[in-house]
């Protein structure tokens, strides 16, 4: 420990602390622009100068070491009036205030100006601006050369993209030859965004406080579960599978299948968007879940019993993951399942997507823990089962009922549902569509996947009527495209107005629609074009456009016609929690997850608990800030998921996409800009105490 | 034996581009058609450090010495042929008057072997004691060598002035497993150039200083830091090395003791701010040429992280003469706190210029006068010396007695920095002068630290405006203000002592200030703007050396009567102005 004077004021300080440090700690504030603690102190700015008794001249704070009996001064009247003038001058070659949200706004207001030249006309750099670089503008304009940026591109990333030309007054920092941030390899973490203190260096897109995270590590603070992506794709890139895939076995029970049928939103997000392609996030998912030795089985812990009963209504992802993490907490835990066989609407998803195998693995795998299993058992009422000795009830049923459109002639038995079609195929149910010609109506993935089944099951043609355009269809783009590419054909603008039963074919009345302006939500809503119809053949018409839930006894509906639940899930009986699809409309698997996860926490409260049920696999490491040089970071592109020869696929069900190789997922891991990197940066308060 | 004649040639920068090489030809090819190539022998030697074209020296076998200085090929038969056949020396082309002036108030030290041994070698560097001093030094312990450097009260001579024995004491108690020296040959005031006579006339003395350092500190590994504008320097010391090597003077076990030390040449690309020290140090290592905060000093943490000794040229060829003739014969010479002797190069209005080493305690009078000659023109009076450089300051004619001397000198506003010395007359423009060295200083800033970076600019900016007719009263206190925020708040010596020369002028020449500002006027008639290129009567003595000078024909001139300047033919030249010898043209 050092005792130091500052100000006046006695102080005892650690050794090995700066003056500035020390003063900060004291709450003295000393004004400073260079100084960023994660970097070492430069001395660039000299705003920091102070005075010390038995130092010559007027040392930076920033870069002088407490020494025992040292006596400081901060704000001597010469000191004072020297930072003014350090002001003007920085003022003096900067175009305008600086922006009010920047460090030098603060400290500009704080120090104050000397205006010793009057009359003086400000002399601004004009160099060029770049707005063409991904995620963030340089405008060199407003450079106060604090030399930040290029220290924590240097020396904490290891990267050295930006750097420092010319000299003297002319010195600007920018790239080797101003090239492109991509021909420079940048690795565009953006450090140097978030140690900029003077605005020259900004986001692209501009965001509150409150949105920072979200926009800042849009992946993981969009994936519904919130799995900690860049922690599994750093892990990943090391070759550390099994901790990968732990990263996300902490959030999510089932893995594997959503490594081959998440919607994966976080993809749709990423920032590598803006770089090239976006990281094939959900194919490094599949690429470590494919490689899972269960080595986290050993790490699992089973809380001690609590005594109390849990009953799931409803087997699918919601129920499933509400099931495991509540048996982990140590609750008796008992899934009832109206069907022979488990996993809800996962189970209609064609094997060419997800093989039964895998789905039935996982599904085996929480069962393992020790949950008890009802199937072929209809729940009719929940009263039976609090008399039955549950103390809660978690109802996940799902919508299992297909919506008609309500035009003549649906009665038809050639007029058929996709979930029931689905359903059957799944049950293994023997089809033959040899030689027939199919139209499906919808847009959703329930009608692309019974439209590649069907072509599966010898279909002749496959054409799906959909009202908007590709651009509103909500099936993922992906199985859209592969669709097309198997043969499917799909009518945009169009939908069936009435249905003529004939004798041999269904006489299908279709009209063209087109889409209006957006409305205030940003939907265009289709209407009809006057005379536009048209008649299509079919031998059968098969209805997609969405499906209901299927109430259950005393649960009150909402206007939306699911089951209505508070903030935490839980329906108006008390002790009965619901969430899923029965709870939001037809989702999707990884939504489905996060609702059993929010339920098992308030089940687990209402229940005495805490609530928690966070796991942990793997314990946080702190994550290298080094990314160091990638040559071509830039411009590499996104890994191509291999498929099955094409020739094979309309064959059977085989599962199309093949998966990633060892070689490809680590380079797709390394492509990630790691943008949790720049949150670990430490953020400089701006309040200035006095 | 019989002795063979000597024809020393001084072969230096100065002397090569005044075509030395040419007249070497000359004198080989005259040699070997009188066939007496066998009994005279041409030398190449460095510079002497006052520019003469080319200057030979004939050294009979008898051991007498004639200098013949501004030798062209076209000469050299003559000479051949009269004083070398004949032994009757050409009057007309020996050195004059004005040569052995310029010597005779010297002592030459670190300039002993300049011109007059051949740097490239080194049995004429042994046979003048070359290399005693190193094994001198190997026999005793680096404490007392430290001792020794330290009492001598030698101090740095590239500018700052710290004590040499200090900093090696540093050097030595840093622990550590590498420890570096580096030679500071990065000269960059503009017009000095004792380095660089140092190392292309005496190279040995550097490496000599070197070893001794690196020994005394206990470092095994040199670097020579010269700027690649100086490829004849690079050329010897990379034969000096190389033959030194060869004799182990320097590399592994020099001279048969446990003590290894070796010795390699960086280039620098001549930016002036890597002089300084941690600079220089990341010049070496790679990186951009930027100053570094200190503490950490180099001496604790230099390069690649380890302790390392930065000398200057001049200070490490000071330490041979130390180690051999004692801390007491080097704390003879000088004054209380400034031991020895210091190059200058002496530049401007006197008659002689060239490098003048002097014994500290010296008076600036002496030199101009002395070694100088005086001014370089009688009717126009000096005004003032312009010392240290872009980091020095101006002493006016009246302090023309300050001692040579670190304290004394600083306390005048100028400073003894590595030696340039020049000399004002009437003709010279303070503001102009300040603007000159400000220019320089804008450009040679690093732009790592705010003051500096802004700061000189927008100091430079105001210089103009002064200049250019646009001044206004708030310029001055805007200099003064802004002059001393950079001084006190730069991060380096270039930042902390740029402001020097504006501030200096300031306080010892503000009329010249004020008469460009109030009155629109240069005094000096320099600052083209000011100048209304009109003849005054009163003070025109009619001799028409303007009309001569006039390029254009618009100086208007009868004998017998007073010259007239018409404006339409005018270009603004001022080469009436610089050929009017009584300021008669404003």
């Amino acid at each position: 420990m050092a005792k130091i004077t500052i100000n006046g004021k006695f102080l005892e300080v650690n050794d090995g602390l700066t003056v500035l440090e020390a003063a900060l700690q004291a709450g003295i504030y000393i004004p400073h622009l260079c100084y960023h603690p994660d970097l070492k102190p430069t001395g660039a700015c000299r705003l920091c100068i102070v005075e010390i008794e038995g130092i010559r001249g007027y040392p930076p704070s920033c870069a002088t070491n407490v020494r025992d009996g040292m006596s400081i001064n901060t704000n001597t009247p010469e000191i004072v009036k020297m930072r003014k003038n350090l002001i003007w001058l920085l003022l003096s070659g900067y175009p305008e205030m600086p922006p009010d949200h920047t460090l030098l706004k603060k400290v500009v207001d704080y120090i104050g100006i000397n205006e010793i030249l009057d009359g003086f006309e400000k002399k601004p750099k004009n160099l060029p601006i770049r707005t063409e670089e991904p995620l963030f503008i340089m405008n060199p304009n407003l450079c106060i050369l604090c030399e930040r940026c290029v220290r924590i591109c240097h020396d904490i990333r290891g990267a050295g993209i930006l750097g420092y030309v010319n000299r003297g007054i002319e010195t600007f920092v920018t790239t080797a030859y101003n090239l492109s941030l991509k021909d420079v390899d940048c690795r565009v973490c953006r450090a140097c965004v978030e140690v900029c203190p003077s605005g020259a260096l900004s986001d692209k897109e501009q965001f509150t406080e409150d949105e920072r995270d979200l926009k800042l590590l849009p992946c993981k603070n969009t994936c519904p579960a919130g799995i900690d992506i860049p922690r599994y794709l750093r892990l990943t890139s090391e070759k550390r599978y099994q901790d990968a895939i732990e990263v996300i076995r902490e959030k999510v029970p089932l893995p594997h299948v959503l490594g081959l049928v998440c919607t994966h939103p976080c993809e749709k997000v990423c920032l590598r968007n803006e770089v090239s392609e976006p990281i094939a996030i959900n194919a490094i998912k599949r690429f470590v879940a494919e490689r899972d030795n269960k080595r986290w089985k050993k790490k699992l812990r089973i809380a001690p019993n609590t005594g109390k009963r849990v009953a799931i209504v409803g087997s699918g992802a919601s129920g499933l993951t509400a099931a495991w993490f509540l048996r982990i907490l140590g609750h008796s835990v008992t899934i009832f399942e109206r069907l022979p066989k488990l996993g809800g609407s996962m189970r209609l998803i064609p094997d060419y997507r997800l093989p039964k195998s895998i789905l039935e693995k996982e599904i085996d795998e929480i069962l393992s823990i020790g949950i008890d299993v009802k199937n072929n058992t209809n729940i009719d009422s929940i009263d039976n089962l609090f008399s039955e000795g549950f103390h809660a009830v978690f109802v996940g049923i799902g919508t299992v009922k297909g919506m008609k459109m309500g035009i003549s002639g649906e009665d038809d038995n050639r007029v058929q549902d996709g979930l029931s079609i689905l359903t059957s195929i799944s049950a293994g149910k023997e089809f033959n569509f040899g030689g027939q010609d199919i139209l499906i109506v919808g847009g959703g993935n329930v009608a692309i996947d019974v439209s590649r089944s069907l072509l599966r099951l010898g279909a002749k043609s496959v054409c799906i009527l959909y009202r908007r355009t590709r651009d509103e269809m909500p099936a993922n783009y992906e199985e859209v495209t592969e669709a097309l590419h198997e043969g499917v054909k799909i009518e945009f603008l169009t939908t069936p107005v009435k249905i003529i039963p004939d004798e041999n074919k269904l006489k299908v009345e279709c009209i063209k629609m087109q889409l209006e302006d957006a409305d205030s939500k940003g939907r265009r809503k289709p209407v009809p074009v006057e005379g536009s119809e048209f008649i299509v053949d079919a031998d059968r018409l098969i209805m997609a456009i969405g499906q209901k839930l299927k109430p259950m006894d005393a649960l009150r509906i909402n206007k939306e016609k699911h089951i209505f639940v508070s903030q935490n899930m839980e329906t108006e009986r008390d002790g009965v929690f619901a969430g899923g699809d029965a709870v939001s409309g037809p989702s999707n698997v990884i939504s489905a997850i996060q609702a059993g996860r929010m339920a098992a926490k308030a089940i687990d409260k209402y229940l005495g608990g805490s609530g928690n049920i966070e796991l942990e696999f793997i314990p946080q490491e702190k994550d290298d800030p080094w990314m160091g040089r990638e040559e071509g970071f830039g411009y590499a592109k996104r890994a191509k998921m291999p498929t099955i020869a094409f020739a094979k696929r309309l064959e059977a069900f085989d599962l199309v996409e093949l998966g990633v190789d060892e070689e490809k997922a680590i380079q797709e891991a390394k492509r990630c800009l790691r943008c949790q990197l720049r949150l670990t940066i430490t953020r400089q308060k701006i309040v200035i105490q006095e | 034996m019989k002795e063979n004649g000597k024809i020393l040639v001084c072969t230096g920068t100065s002397g090569i581009s005044a075509g030395a090489e040419e007249v070497i030809k000359s004198i080989t090819n005259e040699l070997a058609n009188k066939n007496l190539l066998d009994k005279w022998q041409v030398i190449k030697v460095g510079d002497r450090g006052l520019f003469r074209d080319v200057l030979i020296d004939i050294i009979t076998p008898q051991g007498s010495r004639f200098t013949y200085e501004y030798i062209k090929p076209s000469d050299v038969s003559k000479i051949i042929e009269k004083h070398i056949i004949n032994d009757v020396p050409i009057d007309k082309l020996l050195a004059g008057k004005d040569y052995n002036q310029f010597f005779k108030g010297q002592t030459r030290i670190v300039l002993s072997n300049c011109g007059e041994i051949s740097p490239e070698n080194i049995d004429e560097y042994i046979e003048r004691g070359g290399y005693t001093s190193l094994q001198k030094a190997l026999k005793s312990n680096p404490a007392e060598l430290i001792d020794e450097v330290q009492r001598s009260g030698l101090r740095g001579r590239g500018g700052a002035g710290f004590s040499t024995g200090l900093k090696w004491r540093f050097c030595y108690e840093a622990q550590s497993d590498e420890k570096y020296v580096i030679c500071n040959a990065d000269e960059g005031d503009p017009g000095a150039f004792m380095d660089r006579s140092i190392l292309e006339g005496d190279p040995h003395a550097v490496l000599e200083g070197m070893a001794i350092a690196g020994y005394a500190i206990g470092s095994k590994e040199g670097y020579i830091y010269c700027r690649a504008e100086y490829p004849h320097a690079i050329k010897r010391l990379n034969a000096a090395i190389s033959s030194a090597r060869k004799r182990g003077f320097i590399g592994n076990n020099i001279m048969g003791s446990t003590f290894s030390f070796d010795i390699t040449i960086v280039k620098g690309a001549g930016a002036f701010v890597c002089g300084e020290e941690t600079a220089l140090i990341s010049s070496i290592e790679g990186k951009r040429g930027m100053p570094k905060i200190r503490p950490p000093y180099p001496a604790q943490k230099g390069l690649w992280g380890k302790p390392t000794l930065i000398n200057n040229v001049e200070t490490l060829a000071n330490i041979r003469h130390i180690i051999k003739n004692g801390a007491n014969w080097f704390a003879s010479i000088g004054t209380e706190k400034s031991k020895g002797t210091k190059v200058f190069a002496l530049a401007g209005k006197v008659k002689n210029t060239g490098l003048v080493e002097i014994p500290m305690g010296t008076t600036i009078r002496e030199i101009i006068y002395g070694p100088g000659g005086g001014p370089a023109r009688k009717k126009i009076s000096l005004k003032a010396v312009q010392m240290g450089g872009p980091s020095g300051g101006c002493l006016p004619a009246g302090l023309f007695d300050t001692l040579v001397d670190y304290e004394a000198i600083s306390k005048t506003g100028a400073i003894v920095g590595s030696g340039g010395m020049i000399v004002m007359d009437e003709k010279t423009c303070m503001v102009d002068i300040a603007k000159f060295f400000l220019q320089f200083t804008v450009s040679e800033s690093c732009g790592k630290c705010l003051p500096c970076r802004v700061g000189l600019k927008r100091m430079f900016e105001v210089l103009i405006e002064i200049t250019e007719g646009r001044g206004k009263n708030e310029h001055l206190s805007f200099l003064i203000k802004m002059g001393n925020t950079i001084k006190s708040a730069s991060l380096c010596g270039l930042g902390n002592t740029a402001p020097n020369p504006v501030l200096s002028t300031l306080k010892y020449f503000q009329d010249e200030y004020l008469a460009h500002i109030l009155e629109k006027r240069c005094p000096a008639g320099v600052c083209t703007n000011l100048l209304s290129f009109e003849v005054l009567e009163d003070k025109c003595i009619k001799c028409g050396k303007c009309y001569k000078a006039c390029p254009s024909g618009a100086v208007q001139w009868k004998k017998g009567y007073h010259a007239k300047i018409n404006k339409d033919l005018c270009i603004k030249c001022k080469a009436c102005i610089g050929a009017c010898d009584y300021m008669a043209i404003k």
